[in-house]
């Protein structure tokens, strides 16, 4: 029978090896293989991320040349307030100190950082993982928060290698995290909508969420510390005839250009 | 040396594909490499010759992603296999343009192909293993999805055009020239 030739039969015995080392993968096999090919890949993969980057940003940066202008004016009036902000913060902080003082609580940890670059993006997904540097080696575990400068999330550890690891983004449905909107303290799901924005679901129809407000994590859980930035609240979707509400969210970060990444590793 | 070459351009398409297109293209609009390449060593080589390519350039494909290890490999092949009883495409080779749209159409389909398995193999992995991630991109078509396909259809264009340059002493002929 012509189905039966030697190009389709090595076929479908290939298919079926194949299917098999799918099966074997399933079981976590692949891990070890995977992480020998990134360990070797990964400083070819880094430089061409690094010099990829920089070209980015020259060609950005001539196309933008018309937009600098307007852009620092506003800058400036920005950071004029920000000034003014710190200020109060420093007092504000300063008071905090003396009262934790008085009550005898405990000061703030700090995190305890690792610095990694990102070196590959899913390109074939929906593009909400980023690959990152460092791995089991550097002491980075699955479910570690990562953030950007100033405590912004941008997403969790998703599956390590001995020296790199899967980090998957906010903007991924498989992402999300407990949050909370600091102004009115409520609570919901912070998700990813298949990489192209982030929304906050299940946030109780008794809460009140605006626009502008801050979304945040909320620590519940344990797995990520508390107080991280995930953005600001866009268009709050509150329907009488729904369980949730549901709000957008605007991230400050461009999840696309990550260059540099921090694993938050005790906190 | 020209499976060294063949090799090394793999090696760079992987690279391209997980650490540069990222830079310069909007998420979800980062063509596939690979299809294309699938697509070019199909019609040059066929599909005995190009299995063993296929498979390490799927391997290397699942390498760079959160998939099993297996998943991208046997996608490719198939894919690979469906290409190759196209043979059709490979009688217009002498006629240039129009070999250039068959095969601007053959790597389109293609990419939408490799997506449509890709997602039915994610979903028998789940039965058996609940981690694995989908990737619903078929929830997701509109602007985005058809730029990325165009942008895999035009890829097969350069692709095509350095893979063939590895069969030196083949008995495949180009466009316009004699044996």
């Amino acid at each position: 029978m012509k189905f039966f030739s030697r190009k389709n039969t090595k076929f479908v015995s290939i298919a079926i090896f194949l299917l098999i080392v799918v099966f074997i993968s399933s079981r976590g096999a692949d891990n070890p293989v995977r992480g020998t090919a990134l360990w070797i890949l990964n400083p070819f993969m880094k430089t061409f991320r690094i010099f990829s980057g920089g070209t980015h940003g020259f060609f950005q940066f001539l196309g933008s040349i018309g937009d600098l202008k307007d852009e620092n004016e506003k800058l400036v009036k920005e950071n004029q307030q920000l000034l003014a902000e710190i200020a109060r913060l420093k007092d504000t902080a300063e008071e905090n100190k003396i009262l934790r003082t008085e009550l005898d609580l405990l000061p703030k940890n700090k995190f305890d950082l690792e610095a990694s670059f990102v070196i590959g993006q899913d390109a074939l997904g929906p593009g909400s993982m980023i690959l990152i540097d460092k791995g089991v080696n550097a002491g980075i575990k699955e479910g570690m928060a990562v953030i950007v400068s100033n405590g912004i999330l941008v997403g969790k550890v998703r599956q390590v290698f001995p020296d790199t690891a899967n980090v998957i983004l906010v903007a991924d449905q498989e992402g999300a995290v407990n949050g909370e909107v600091l102004e009115s303290g409520a609570k919901g799901i912070i998700r990813g909508t298949y990489g192209l924005g982030t929304t906050m679901d299940m946030i109780s129809q008794a809460e009140v969420v605006k626009e502008g407000d801050t979304a945040i994590t909320s620590g519940l859980g344990g797995g990520l510390p508390r107080g991280l930035f995930v953005g600001k609240i866009g268009q709050v979707d509150q329907s009488e005839d729904k369980l949730f509400q549901q709000a957008t969210i605007f991230s400050s970060v461009d999840l696309t250009s990550l260059k540099v990444v921090f694993v938050v590793k005790r906190f | 040396m020209k499976k060294l070459n063949l090799f090394l351009f793999i090696l760079i398409l992987f690279i391209f594909q997980y650490s540069v297109l990222g830079v310069f293209f909007h998420i979800g609009r980062i063509p596939n490499l690979f299809v294309a390449l699938v697509v070019s060593l199909a019609i040059i080589f066929g599909f005995e010759k190009s299995l063993g390519w296929t498979i390490f350039a799927g391997f290397l494909l699942d390498v760079g992603s959160t998939w099993l290890v297996g998943s991208g490999i046997l996608t490719l092949v198939v894919i690979l296999w469906l290409i190759d009883k196209m043979k059709a495409i490979t009688e217009f080779r002498s006629k240039r343009y129009l070999f250039a749209v068959l095969l601007f159409l053959t790597a389109g389909v293609s990419g939408i192909a490799f997506d449509i398995l890709i997602e039915i193999i994610f979903r028998i992995e789940k039965l058996f293993s609940p981690d694995v991630a989908s990737l619903r991109h078929f929830s997701v078509i509109g602007k985005a999805y058809v730029l990325k396909t165009a942008y895999t259809a035009f890829s097969v264009i350069p692709v095509y055009f350095f893979a063939r340059k590895f069969p030196k002493r083949s008995g495949i002929f180009l466009a316009g020239k004699k044996r």
